[in-house]
């Protein structure tokens, strides 16, 4: 089985599985479009992912290496959050800064599905949530100008049941 | 009604009588340059990849949080409810910024409680009723965001038929000589239309006696009126609207009127329980993929689609489709003239039931019967329903599986099995391509299998229904070589992997596990 060997911003080398590494589309296109020859031993650099992420996400892809390509998005399947299966939930029940970090090295790497699962994982920590609440989860400054606040609140409040 | 589709091709007239050429190709393109826009743009990606402890820490600065790139916060907040959306754009400025992002409005989902306020009916108690003031400053605050609207009642059919209403009225202050500044562009991006019908709704209580209502009346008139309104509708979707036919008939004059040469695919499930050709289907000059119940096609209508640019036909049964016996198939004739003048036109045959056992209307020899897929978990493979659709389909035949697990155990003796059925089916199908099994079958006819298919690339098994055994008797037309080799390579899963994946030339196939079985959809292999 061929591997290829990833260089974090860090400095740490990883040997991987070709067909794991593949799991992230920039990889993909470096090795498939742009022919950089893994064979030579030199390792590709990853010049924006900490080893301490990249290792966590070289478990997700290990994991769902054999996943079938997803359907194509249906717009129902698009809003559901309450489709995480087990594992992913249980791989991102981690402290906020791995989860955040994690979600943006999904996204430079273009691994779709880890930033669909990323996704729903962040909007199931936002809902059920008042604006109070959900500052204080993400650690959010409220930064609107003093008394803006009010017309701010006033222009989408269509979002929300009257009371009766 | 002729008269002026002539004059919509290419050239139309707008509101102001002034003629402006609609060249919806390049709209198209700009769109998904658009999005690929979105997707690729370096500073989106490359903005920022790591945190530091700092920002995380303590208050110096605002949260990172704050500062992912604008598609992902797309994807979280349509992730989330219009409430919720309302509650995270008000924790702080960049978060607001994120709640008008457009693809956060792009799929407009309009249920029940959508927009509604719950009012007290001395009947069935709370319902909710829908809020004119709310929707109108909805529609005013995001309406020209929408590009898919997507109806799913349950019951509230009143909320759909005011909500239908009043998005028709903000369209319509459009084509007003002086548009109000105030809805120009409400609804003009929406290309796609939704409608789905709850029409087993009676039946939650008494799941025996399925009692089917239809759509109809006003809330009939209302979605006519807001498919005249989307000009620009590429995709439409009217899941079991089960009409009478004299609606049926009428269904889609206007949206023929107004999307003739707009619209690309076309989804009609179940418009009626009755056999009624549809004759307006055969008209859209740019109709790509049409999906339509067979009791809604005839000869004539397949005359029409002779003439058409439809590649894709779909015939879609599903559960509330009446039953395969119930209904006649076109005839040879109409496919010959069909496959004669639109040579391309490839035919789906797809029955889906969550309940029953469903099963699929064979159409006579002549159709271009590309795939077959059922989804449904009753649906066992028996012998004379798949000889009967290998003798008619195998030269066309390259998509063929049963989606989703079964509720029934295989067999387990080989003679009850369905291996040498598939085998007979892998030999008579020169163009099989896609083969989906869930039934029990052994490592030997999964070779067999991916031997005798010329053309197979895709194979689909469940690892746990596998046997490990070489269960075929020597066929003297094999050579010695050749069952050594299978007896060897059908002695273990592992080995029967390893020979799969040279035969279909990629890289470690593997039988799957019932949860990835479970997951997986032909659809890919069948649309483009």
């Amino acid at each position: 089985m061929s591997t290829i060997k990833l260089e974090t911003s860090d400095g740490v080398k990883f040997t991987v599985k070709t067909q794991v590494a593949k799991c992230s589309g920039t990889i993909r296109t470096m090795l498939e479009d742009i022919g950089i020859n893994p064979q030579d031993g030199e390792a590709i650099p990853l010049s924006n992912v900490h080893s301490t992420i990249l290792q966590k996400i070289l478990v997700w892809a290990e994991h769902h290496v054999d996943d079938p390509e997803p359907p194509r998005e249906d717009a129902d399947a698009a809003k559901r959050t309450d489709d995480i299966c087990s594992w992913d939930e249980d791989f991102l029940k981690v402290d906020q800064r791995t989860l955040f970090d994690v979600m943006l090295a999904a996204n430079y790497l273009d691994m779709k599905q880890l930033i669909a699962v990323c996704c729903k994982t962040v909007a199931n920590m936002i809902k059920g949530k008042t604006a109070d609440q959900i500052r204080r989860t993400f650690n959010i400054e409220n930064d609107f100008p003093p008394g803006e606040e009010d017309k701010i609140r006033l222009r989408n409040q269509f979002c929300e049941e009257r009371s009766r | 009604m002729t008269e002026r589709r002539k004059s919509s091709a290419g050239w139309k007239m707008n509101v102001d009588d002034k003629a402006c050429y609609i060249d919806v190709e390049a709209e198209e393109q700009n769109d998904s340059e658009e999005a690929e826009a979105d997707d690729l743009n370096p500073e989106n990606r490359f903005r920022r990849t790591t945190s530091t402890d700092d920002e995380l820490a303590n208050g110096s600065g605002q949260s990172p949080w704050c500062d992912l790139p604008d598609h992902i916060m797309e994807r979280i907040f349509a992730h989330l409810s219009i409430r919720e959306r309302y509650y995270a754009s008000l924790t702080c400025f960049s978060w607001y910024q994120s709640f008008a992002l457009p693809n956060v409005w792009s799929n407009f989902l309009v249920e029940d409680e959508t927009l509604a306020r719950l009012k007290f009916n001395y009947y069935s108690g709370w319902q909710p009723v829908l809020d004119h003031s709310r929707t109108q400053n909805c529609l005013l605050s995001v309406g020209k965001l929408f590009r898919g609207l997507d109806f799913r009642p349950l019951v509230s059919f009143n909320n759909m038929y005011q909500f239908m209403t009043l998005m028709s009225w903000a369209i319509e202050q459009n084509h007003k000589q002086k548009v109000p500044r105030e809805w120009a562009g409400c609804g003009l991006r929406i290309k796609s239309l939704n409608y789905i019908f709850p029409c087993n709704m009676a039946s939650s209580e008494d799941p025996e006696s399925i009692k089917l209502f239809g759509t109809g009346g006003q809330l009939l008139a209302a979605l006519k009126r807001l498919m005249t309104n989307l000009t620009n509708l590429q995709t439409l979707k009217l899941v079991d609207l089960m009409l009478e036919r004299y609606e049926a008939n009428h269904l889609l004059d206007e949206v023929l009127e107004s999307g003739c040469l707009v619209l690309k695919r076309l989804y009609l499930i179940n418009v009626t329980m009755v056999h009624c050709p549809i004759m307006h289907i055969g008209l859209f000059l740019n109709l790509q993929v049409l999906v339509v119940s067979p009791q809604n096609i005839d000869d004539d209508v397949l005359t029409l689609l002779a003439d058409s640019r439809v590649r894709h036909l779909y015939l879609f049964q599903n559960r509330y489709t009446p039953a395969a016996i119930a209904i006649s198939p076109c005839s040879v004739r109409g496919w010959r003239l069909l496959r004669r003048d639109n040579p391309n036109l490839r035919v789906h045959l797809r029955a889906e039931s969550t309940s029953g056992a469903a099963e699929i209307l064979l159409q006579p020899e002549p159709a271009p019967v590309h795939s077959m897929i059922y989804q449904s978990p009753r649906t066992m493979i028996t012998s004379d329903k798949l000889l009967a659709a290998v003798d008619v389909y195998k030269y066309t035949l390259a998509v063929y599986g049963h989606e989703m697990l079964p509720d029934f155990t295989s067999p387990v003796e080989f003679q009850d099995r369905v291996d040498s059925l598939l085998v007979l089916m892998a030999r008579s199908c020169p163009e099989l391509a896609v083969l989906m099994i869930r039934e029990r079958i052994s490592t030997a006819t999964l070779l067999i299998i991916a031997r005798t298919a010329q053309n197979l690339h895709h194979l689909y098994v469940r690892r746990s229904q596998l046997v490990e055994e070489c269960d075929w008797p020597k066929n003297p037309d094999w050579t010695d070589e050749y069952y050594q080799w299978l007896r060897v390579s059908s002695a273990s899963v592992e080995a029967t992997e390893r020979e799969i994946s040279q035969i279909l030339e990629v890289e470690n196939w593997r039988a799957l596990s019932d949860e990835h079985y479970k997951m997986t959809s032909l659809t890919k292999h069948v649309d483009h």
